[in-house]
């Protein structure tokens, strides 16, 4: 039986610059033209301004932000992470603002805490895929 | 309609009224004019050699029964999608009924009290008279685990090695601890509470499986902060109601539940406000429900609250404004939830005692309450409830949606 594959995020017409950036190892975020506001996940139109028609860009973000929330999982819902349990999962607040979900690396589960500062650090997956976490930074 | 106007006076003034409210744009009142007229609850846990199909069958024909009626007097069938991959398709055939409609609900946590409103609006338009509302499936002997995923998965969330509304409820019990200062105990006591009710009624799925404080703490972590005791059941069963006018329900039983009011509302902005991790978008449900219903909080004797995991009790206690944002978790460990309590909560143990039927669940207990036949745990002098639901974790949001229903003896 063959070893369980790594389930790959799913990269999309919608977030395609957010993967692109992270294969070059830039952080990117959509935000609204008109009022700055970042989506996370990519939106169509913006809740904040409603501005009509809705006006979208990218722009690269730091990669500087804090924990917002974390998990830590005791059981595989998926076979690949078997051998990682127990594992976190995060959401950080980017300096820009959006909340972004990752994982947090570089240190043991029961070191991270909310509010605890954070930087993004890459990790290549495949030739395409590179997926950004974030580790501790300095304050 | 309501009562014949007893002069010309209040005809002329009721008139002029409605029609001002159709002229503001608003709908036709809504209060008191729905009822639920039946229950049917099959039996929770495992049902071996059971299909969905058959269960959600049982469950509409035990409904149709507790209502008084045959099979052919359905005129609609409102189902919601249920984990597992047997779906139970091709109702109407099963029971051998010709309905006006079969539709499925599919909105997370919402879907049975959508359904329910859903009902309502089919009766209103004339096309159905009763409307059954369902659910019901066999996850438990399908071995469900939800959020699981074996094979080949490509989505952001599963590439983090996010999986499951657990995973969601533990970020939100955490930031909820972080922000208010919520204990684990406190997480504990919401499930010990429910265990308890649960324990008094022979038909649950945790009955005769007593939890103490000591047990919780014992229990295995699943997603920190949650444990086990904190996650809702995996339960093979089903459950339907009846819906009906007022009028009509009142025809079929002495004791039919009204609907007071029912509201819906999603909220994303609450993510944008990053409140999404403390708090559930109860706001515009709530105040629809309530101002339909013409009832203040105090006027709420019991709640029947879509709880998954333990943070939502305390979250819903909350965001309803039963106590200050920040205090759910002292509120439960008080005692304020339990038969006793000043705001009985989750009377039969809820979804993570009783059985989870999703939305129904809640709305089950609801009912049984409503029309005394709640046994061991009946609570002497219930007549108005509260009744949740709040939508599913969507890909990669916490959820915000939510619904709201108020049920209460006839008035």
């Amino acid at each position: 039986m063959s070893a369980p594959n790594r389930p790959m995020p799913r990269i999309t017409v919608d977030d395609a610059p957010f993967w692109e950036g992270a294969v070059r190892h830039e952080l990117w975020q959509q935000r609204c033209v008109d009022c700055r506001t970042y989506h996370e996940p990519p939106v169509e139109a913006c809740w904040q301004c409603h501005t009509e028609p809705p006006r979208i860009e990218w722009a690269r973000v730091s990669g500087r932000g804090i924990v917002f929330t974390f998990n830590v999982y005791h059981r595989a819902y998926h076979p690949w992470f078997a051998d990682m349990v127990p594992y976190n999962t995060a959401i950080v607040e980017l300096d820009e603002g959006p909340l972004i979900r990752t994982r947090i690396t570089g240190c043991a589960n029961d070191q991270i805490s909310i509010g605890m500062p954070v930087e993004v650090v890459f990790e290549n997956v495949s030739s395409t895929v590179t997926l950004p976490n974030f580790r501790p930074a300095p304050a | 309609m309501t009562h014949a106007p007893a002069t010309l006076l209040q005809a002329v003034c009721g008139g002029v009224r409605h029609t001002a409210r159709y002229l503001q744009g608003a709908a036709v009142p809504f209060k008191d004019r729905f009822a639920i007229a039946g229950l049917g609850v099959t039996a929770l846990g495992r049902l071996p050699g059971r299909t969905a199909a058959s269960v959600k069958a049982e469950a509409v024909t035990r409904a149709v029964r507790d209502a008084g009626l045959r099979l052919s007097d359905i005129d609609g069938l409102i189902g919601q999608a249920d984990f597992g991959a047997d779906t139970g398709a091709e109702l109407p055939r099963r029971l051998g009924i010709e309905p006006k409609f079969f539709w499925s609900l599919i909105a997370g946590g919402t879907s049975a009290i959508s359904a329910i409103i859903a009902a309502c609006g089919a009766i209103e338009a004339g096309i159905a008279r009763h409307v059954v509302c369902l659910c019901g499936s066999t996850s438990l002997s399908q071995s469900v685990r939800v959020g699981s995923a074996a094979g080949a998965v490509e989505n952001t969330n599963a590439a983090y090695g996010v999986f499951g509304p657990a995973a969601d409820h533990a970020l939100m019990a955490r930031r909820h601890m972080h922000a208010y200062g919520t204990t684990p105990a406190q997480l504990g006591a919401v499930a010990v509470t429910m265990r308890a009710n649960a324990n008094r009624r022979p038909e649950a799925q945790m009955y005769g499986r007593p939890l103490s404080i000591d047990d919780y703490f014992d229990a295995p972590v699943v997603v920190e902060p949650l444990r086990r005791p904190d996650c809702c059941l995996v339960t093979d069963g089903g459950a339907a109601v009846v819906v009906t006018t007022a009028g009509r329900a009142r025809e079929l039983r002495p004791d039919p539940v009204v609907i007071m009011g029912a509201g819906l509302g999603h909220q994303v902005g609450l993510s944008y406000r990053k409140r999404n991790y403390v708090s559930y978008a109860v706001g515009t449900a709530k105040e629809t429900a309530f101002r339909e219903a013409d009832i203040t909080l105090g006027d709420i004797d019991f709640a029947e609250l879509y709880e998954p995991f333990s943070i939502g009790v305390i979250v819903q206690l909350e965001d309803y404004g039963f106590c200050a944002k920040g205090e759910g978790g002292p509120f439960v460990e008080a005692g304020n939830v339990a038969l006793t309590g000043r705001l009985p909560v989750n009377t039969g143990g809820g979804q993570a005692s009783w059985g989870y039927l999703q939305g129904y669940t809640p709305l089950a207990e609801a009912v049984l309450q409503l029309t005394d036949r709640g046994g061991d745990t009946q609570l002497p002098g219930g007549r108005i409830c509260l009744v949740t639901g709040h939508g599913a974790t969507s890909d990669r949001s916490m959820n915000y949606s939510d619904a709201c229903l108020i049920l209460g003896r006839d008035r």
